[in-house]
C-alpha cells in the first residue's frame, strides 16, 4: 500500500456483518461450538477478506438518516450525466440510450479525423445516415466476417510440423464463437466435475428444471465438503485446435510473408502500422499490427465517462452528488464519514526504539500516542477494545492504557478551535503548547521526543486532552516473525491472556507450523484491529452546524460501533 | 497581374485579377511583388513579407490572423489555390501546393516544397528544404502519413474545394475589403 506508516483504516460495518455471518455459517458445520456473537469475533486485518472491507476514512461516506458509515458496497450509484472524455461534451441520457439524434442530411457519410485526416473510407466504411453509427458499423461488419469465413470456409492452414494439427486462422468473430462453443461443450460434458456447470452451460434455462440438477444442488448445499469427500475438481482443459478456438500469435498467413510486410512498411512508413494502443482498443483490432489498406483498423466507439450520484442502499438518501455544471469537479453534496465519526491519528511517543531501517523491533515495547478527534457538535463517549494479541500469524501484544473516555464537542469550524488552543497555551505551561501542536498533527515527531521524557504513561489515564480531542497511549510489543514452534491450544491462549498485564509475558505465536514470515510479507505489517464504540446524545432531528444552539433541543441517544485498523509499521526479522 | 514598386516599407503593390478580400489590418512589407488571386482572403493581422522575393497567393486561399507568409532573404513564395494558412502559422516555403492546409502555429521552413493536398497539423514543423509529396499529413510530433481518402477519391477533393469556396464567400462578407487601397 502506498500509505506511510502509521495510518488507520476503517472497516465499514456493512462488510463486517457480511463476513461475520458468513464465517459463522461456514464454521457451523465443522466447528459447532463456534461463537454466534458476531461482535465479539475479532476482525482480522490480515485475512484475505479484509482487503475488501477496509477503507481509508476519507473514502467513506456517512448516511445521516441511517446514522452509519457507508462504503462502496453499501451505497448505490446513479449516473447523473454522460460526457465525452475528449471534448467534455455532455450527452443527454435519452441520447445515450437510443443513439437517436435525428438524421438531417442525406448521405453518404464518412467519419474523418480532423487531426490526422484518417477517414473511415480508409477502412472502406461509408454510412447511409449520420446517426446510429454503432448499429451501422455492426451491420457492415457482419457480411465482411462472413465473407472472410466463406473463402475456403474461412480458414487457411499453416502447417506446424508433421504431426501437429494445422493451425487455422479465423476472423475475430469466428474465433470467438468457436471458443464459446468449446467452453460450453466442455462444461456440458463434465457436469459432475464442476458442480457449477449447470449454471454456466445454460444461462437461459432454469437451473432447477431437471431433477438431477436439483438433486445436485441440494447435495451442494446440504453436505459440508469435508464430510462428503468428492472427486478432486479437475481443471478444465484449454482449446487445442482452431476449431476449438485456439489462436496463435504470429501474424496470420493472410498478411503474406515477412518480406512482403517489410516491403509494404518501406512504402508506407512505420507510422502507418497500428500502434499497440490501437490494437488493444478493441479485440477486433487486436491482430491489425501490419494490416494496411482496406481492412485496417476498424472504428471503435469512444466510451463515455459518467458523473454519478451516490445513495444509501438502505434508505436511498443522497450521500454525494456532483455539481451538474460542466467542468466543475466539486460536489454539491458530500457527506464524508470523517465529518461524522471519530478521527484517529497515531504518532510514536518514543522514536528511538524504531530502528534506523524503519522496521519495528520484535519483543521491544514501543509506545504510541493515539489522538482521537471528535468532529461532532456533541460530546462523545468512546470505548476502544482490542484483542490483547493481534490476530494473524505474527502475534503482537497491544494494550490501550485508557480505553474509556469522553471527547468534548467540536466547535463551529477550525478557526475557533485554533483560537481555543492558542488561548489555552498562553495561559498554561509550554508543555501544553507543544502538546496542542502535536495533537493537530504538525509537529508530532518533533515534540514527542523532547517534551515528555519526564512523564510516564499511566493505565486508566488519558494522556492529554483538548477541547474536542483526547490522546491515549498504546503500549505495543511487536511479535516475532520467527515464532517458536509450540503447538497452540486454548489453554495456553487463556493463560497468556490472564498474564497479559505483566511485562514478561512472552509475545509471539505458539503454533504448530514454524513457518518463517519474511519482512516483505503482508503478515509482517503490524496491524491492530480496534473495535470503536461511540455513544452520544444527538440533537434529535438535526445534526451538523445548524443544530445545537438553542437551549432545549430534544436529545436522542446514538451509538455507532465499527472496526478500525491501526497500521503501525513493518516488523523486522 | 503583377506590378512592382520601389516602396520598401509597408506598401508593396499588387494587382488582383478579380477582387480578393484584404483586411485593412493585414500587413504587407518588402519591395517585391505580391500577387493575390481571385477570391483569396487575407485576414486582419495576417502578414505578407515580400522582402526576400515575390509572394503569390492562389485563388480561394486564406491567410488567417497572425499567419506569416514570405521571406526576408529566402526567395519567392508561391501559395497554390484552395490553401489555408491558419492562425499563427509561418510559411517560408518555396511553394505550397493546391488544397494544402498549414494548421495553427505550424512552421514551414525556407525553400521547403509542399505538394498538393498536404496537411501540416498544429504546431508541427516542416524543415527548411524538405519536400512533401502530394497528400502527405505531418502530425503527431513529426509523423508522416498519406491521406489515402483524398488521394483515392476525386469526389472528396471536389467536395473540399466546394467547401473552401463557400467558406471564402461567407468570410468575405464579414471582413471589410480594403483591396482597393493596395491596388496600383
Ligand atoms: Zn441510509
Ligand atoms: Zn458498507
Ligand atoms: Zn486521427
Amino acid at each position: 500500500m502506498a500509505h506511510a506508516f502509521p495510518y488507520t483504516e476503517i472497516a465499514c460495518p456493512c462488510t463486517l456483518n457480511v463476513s461475520a455471518a458468513d464465517s459463522a455459517r461456514r464454521t457451523s458445520v465443522s466447528v459447532p461450538q463456534a461463537t454466534d456473537d458476531d461482535e465479539e469475533q475479532t476482525f482480522n486485518p490480515h485475512s484475505p477478506r479484509a482487503n475488501f472491507s477496509l477503507y481509508s476514512p476519507n473514502d467513506l461516506l456517512y448516511c445521516d438518516d441511517c446514522h452509519t458509515i457507508r462504503c462502496p458496497r453499501c451505497w448505490i450509484e446513479e449516473i447523473q450525466v454522460w460526457y465525452c472524455p475528449s471534448c467534455l461534451f455532455e450527452i443527454p441520457g435519452s441520447a445515450v440510450k437510443s443513439d437517436a439524434e435525428p438524421a438531417q442530411l442525406a448521405g453518404p457519410f464518412i467519419q474523418t479525423c480532423p487531426y490526422c485526416s484518417w477517414t473511415s473510407l480508409d477502412a472502406g466504411i461509408q454510412f447511409a445516415t449520420s446517426n446510429h453509427i454503432s448499429d451501422q458499423l455492426l451491420k457492415l461488419r457482419k457480411p465482411r466476417s462472413q465473407e472472410q469465413n466463406s473463402d475456403e470456409a474461412g480458414v487457411k492452414a499453416i502447417v506446424q510440423g508433421q504431426d501437429a494439427p494445422p493451425i487455422l486462422t479465423l476472423s475475430h468473430e469466428a474465433h470467438f464463437s468457436n471458443l464459446t462453443s468449446f467452453y460450453k461443450t466442455l462444461l456440458n460434458d463434465a457436469p459432475t466435475l464442476n458442480p457449477y456447470a449447470v449454471f454456466a452451460a445454460s444461462p437461459g434455462a432454469s437451473a432447477y428444471s431437471s431433477p438431477s440438477n436439483l438433486a445436485r444442488i441440494i447435495t451442494m448445499y446440504s453436505a459440508s465438503p469435508s464430510k462428503n469427500p468428492q472427486k478432486k475438481v479437475l481443471p478444465l482443459r484449454e482449446a487445442l485446435t482452431s476449431a476449438e478456438g485456439l489462436a496463435l500469435l504470429p501474424p496470420p498467413a493472410s498478411l503474406g510473408s515477412e518480406t512482403e510486410i517489410i516491403a509494404r512498411m518501406r512504402e508506407t512508413g512505420y507510422f502507418d502500422t497500428a500502434s499497440l494502443e490501437q490494437q488493444r482498443e478493441a479485440p477486433i483490432n487486436y491482430e491489425k499490427r501490419f494490416h494496411l489498406g482496406k481492412d485496417a483498423l476498424w472504428p471503435v466507439a469512444t466510451l463515455l465517462r459518467t458523473r454519478r450520484t451516490r445513495r444509501c442502499s438502505t434508505c436511498r438518501h443522497i450521500l454525494s452528488k456532483p455539481e451538474t455544471k460542466q467542468g466543475i469537479t466539486k460536489y454539491r453534496i458530500k457527506l464524508l464519514a470523517s465529518e461524522h465519526i471519530l478521527r484517529f491519528m497515531l504518532r510514536p511517543l518514543n522514536l528511538p526504539l524504531i530502528s534506523a531501517s524503519g522496521l519495528l523491533k520484535p519483543h521491544s515495547t514501543i509506545l504510541y500516542v493515539l489522538v482521537v478527534r471528535n468532529p461532532l457538535f456533541n460530546p462523545v463517549k468512546v470505548t476502544l477494545a482490542t484483542p490483547s494479541t493481534t490476530p494473524g500469524k505474527v502475534e503482537s501484544r497491544v494494550t490501550i492504557l485508557c480505553p474509556d473516555f469522553t471527547v468534548g464537542a467540536s466547535g463551529e469550524g477550525v478557526g475557533n478551535e485554533v483560537w481555543d488552543d492558542a488561548l489555552r497555551s498562553s495561559t498554561s505551561s509550554s508543555r501544553q503548547t507543544s502538546s496542542a501542536l502535536s495533537a493537530s498533527g504538525h509537529e508530532g515527531r518533533h515534540t514527542s521526543g523532547v517534551g515528555f521524557e519526564d512523564r510516564v504513561p499511566e493505565a486508566g489515564k488519558v494522556w492529554e486532552r483538548g477541547r474536542n480531542w483526547v490522546s491515549v497511549v498504546l503500549e505495543i510489543v511487536p511479535g516475532s516473525l520467527n515464532p517458536p514452534s509450540i503447538p497452540l491450544s486454548f489453554e495456553t491462549l487463556s493463560i497468556r491472556q490472564d498474564q497479559s498485564g505483566t511485562a514478561n509475558a512472552v509475545p509471539g505465536a505458539m503454533r504448530e507450523d514454524s513457518e518463517t514470515i519474511g519482512e516483505d510479507d503482508e503478515e509482517a505489517v503490524l496491524k491492530i484491529p480496534v473495535l470503536v464504540r461511540m455513544e452520544w446524545d444527538a440533537d434529535a432531528g438535526a445534526e451538523g452546524p445548524e443544530a445545537g444552539h438553542k437551549g432545549e433541543v430534544a436529545k436522542e441517544k446514538r451509538e455507532l460501533a465499527f472496526w478500525s485498523v491501526f497500521c503501525i509499521g513493518r516488523i523486522g526479522a | 497581374m503583377t506590378s512592382r514598386s520601389s516602396d520598401a516599407s509597408k506598401k508593396s503593390s499588387l494587382l488582383p485579377a478579380s477582387k480578393p478580400t484584404l483586411s485593412e489590418k493585414a500587413q504587407f512589407t518588402g519591395s517585391h511583388a505580391v500577387n493575390i488571386g481571385e477570391g483569396a482572403i487575407i485576414h486582419p493581422h495576417a502578414r505578407i513579407r515580400a522582402e526576400g522575393g515575390d509572394v503569390m497567393i492562389g485563388k480561394h486561399s486564406m491567410l488567417y490572423e497572425r499567419a506569416l507568409v514570405g521571406t526576408v532573404d529566402g526567395g519567392d513564395v508561391t501559395i497554390g489555390e484552395y490553401v489555408n494558412i491558419e492562425t499563427g502559422a509561418v510559411v517560408e516555403a518555396k511553394s505550397v501546393g493546391d488544397g494544402t492546409t498549414v494548421e495553427v502555429n505550424a512552421v514551414v521552413g525556407k525553400s521547403a516544397v509542399l505538394g498538393r493536398w498536404c496537411k501540416v497539423a498544429p504546431l508541427e514543423r516542416v524543415e527548411a528544404g524538405e519536400v512533401l509529396e502530394d497528400f502527405t499529413v505531418v502530425y503527431g510530433d513529426g509523423q508522416r502519413r498519406t491521406d489515402k481518402t483524398t488521394k483515392e477519391h476525386k469526389e472528396i477533393r471536389d467536395l473540399k474545394k466546394e467547401a473552401q469556396i463557400k467558406a471564402v464567400q461567407v468570410i468575405s462578407t464579414m471582413i471589410p475589403n480594403f483591396s482597393a487601397k493596395w491596388e496600383s
